[in-house]
């Protein structure tokens, strides 16, 4: 696989169609430079990558989203590999439970999963609650 | 109900399958049923409607220099990011000088926050990459090696050693490289670009891509692959030293 790949951006588009014709040929892959910002904090976030990438390549409809979403999970383990991988019967169980019901729902505030499945045990969870004082009545 | 489950995931929302809920059953580590009526586990949980995917995969960590912001300086990361791919070679050369700081205890400390700040949100798996060169030496493999044993069956890490400063241009890389495997890392990484001529960019991906027989966990590239950096024999995860990491930095 390659990552980063950077210097592809300065290709002209002729030398960039030919190098992608060659790169499907090998059978590789690519990592991209991952959208964290110029600050390159919270790199340990994708759902916040999936979020800057919808905004710095333009992509909302659903579908754009479900690919984003793809990239940080189906996509990305194939690149790697993963054995055992997805959400199918027989699978190893690596799960997240979303705050959201629809994909869009779950990246617009991109908040940390509900509970996070390791190997089929639960691994983490995230309660968050927010207490209002002094707020007018409506 | 006959099938009983050692986790529960009730009323998940999933992609692909429509409005209805579903329940998830997971037995011995596994994925065992995913119906639309009620599952009965010893523990459940409620997803209430909400999505649930498969967890997150972070394909491409530098778990060596997180949280060296501050060592780093200003001036890498003006370079870095300055929008000029030129000023990538100047970036890699600022940031190294925190490599010349590197020490297994502080890598490990920084890397292990890292993994718990992933995990919380939703990453289960990390390839991840340890400097492995002459101002970085095995430092950062060290401690990677070390996470990723500490953390099995949590978080699966998988060590990527790379020669971040060159092959040629940093003579003795190889050896820390070919040393890094001997300690049981899982993928040899490489970036080609950053030799001086095209040559040695070819030299470097030569080096790095069939590793010498001689060392543990080869793997044999046909001539037709050779040339092209990152092209390996497809392998499975976990299996240690699987593949080949192809150009990074």
């Amino acid at each position: 696989m390659a990552c980063h790949a950077r210097a592809m951006g300065l290709y002209p588009e002729p030398y960039f169609r030919r190098l992608i014709g060659l790169v499907r040929r090998a059978g590789m892959s690519f990592v991209t430079d991952p959208h964290t910002g110029p600050l390159h904090l919270r790199v340990w976030d994708l759902l916040e990558v999936v979020f800057l990438a919808a905004h710095s390549l333009g992509r909302s409809t659903t579908r754009e989203l479900d690919v984003l979403l793809d990239m940080i999970t189906a996509q990305a383990a194939r690149v790697l590999r993963v054995a055992d991988y997805g959400l199918e019967v027989g699978r190893a169980a690596h799960l997240v439970v979303l705050e959201g019901s629809t994909v869009l729902d779950v990246i617009t505030p991109h908040r940390p999963p509900r509970y996070v499945i390791s190997h089929g045990r639960l691994v983490a969870q995230t309660t968050g609650t927010t207490t209002f004082h002094a707020i007018p009545t409506p | 109900m006959a099938d009983r489950y050692d986790l529960v995931v009730a009323n998940a929302r999933l992609r692909g399958r429509g409005e209805a809920l579903h329940h998830i059953g997971i037995r011995g580590g596994r994925i065992a049923a995913i119906e639309p009526s009620p599952l009965h586990g010893d523990a459940e949980l409620d997803a209430a409607g909400n999505l649930v995917t498969p967890s997150f995969v972070n394909a491409h960590l530098h778990l060596d220099k997180v949280y060296t912001f501050s060592m780093a300086g200003e001036e890498a990361l003006q370079a870095y990011t300055g929008g000029q791919m030129g000023q990538a070679m100047t970036a890699i050369e600022l940031a190294a000088r925190v490599k010349d700081r590197y020490e297994e205890g502080w890598i490990h400390r920084h890397a292990h926050r890292v993994l718990l700040d992933g995990l919380k949100h939703g990453v289960t798996h990390v390839q991840a990459f340890a400097d492995t060169d002459t101002r970085g030496r095995l430092e950062g493999v060290k401690a990677l090696l070390r996470l990723r044993d500490e953390w099995r069956g949590v978080v699966d890490v998988r060590v990527v050693a790379f020669p971040q400063e060159g092959v040629l241009r940093d003579p003795g890389a190889e050896d820390y490289v070919r040393r890094a495997l001997e300690m049981d890392a899982d993928v040899v990484g490489g970036i080609p670009w950053i030799e001086h001529t095209d040559r040695d960019a070819q030299e470097h991906v030569d080096r790095m891509l069939p590793w010498p027989a001689s060392s543990t966990g080869t793997w044999p590239c046909s001539p037709t692959t050779r040339a092209i950096p990152g092209c390996a024999p497809p392998k499975c995860w976990p299996r240690r030293r699987s593949g080949r990491g192809g150009p990074g930095g």
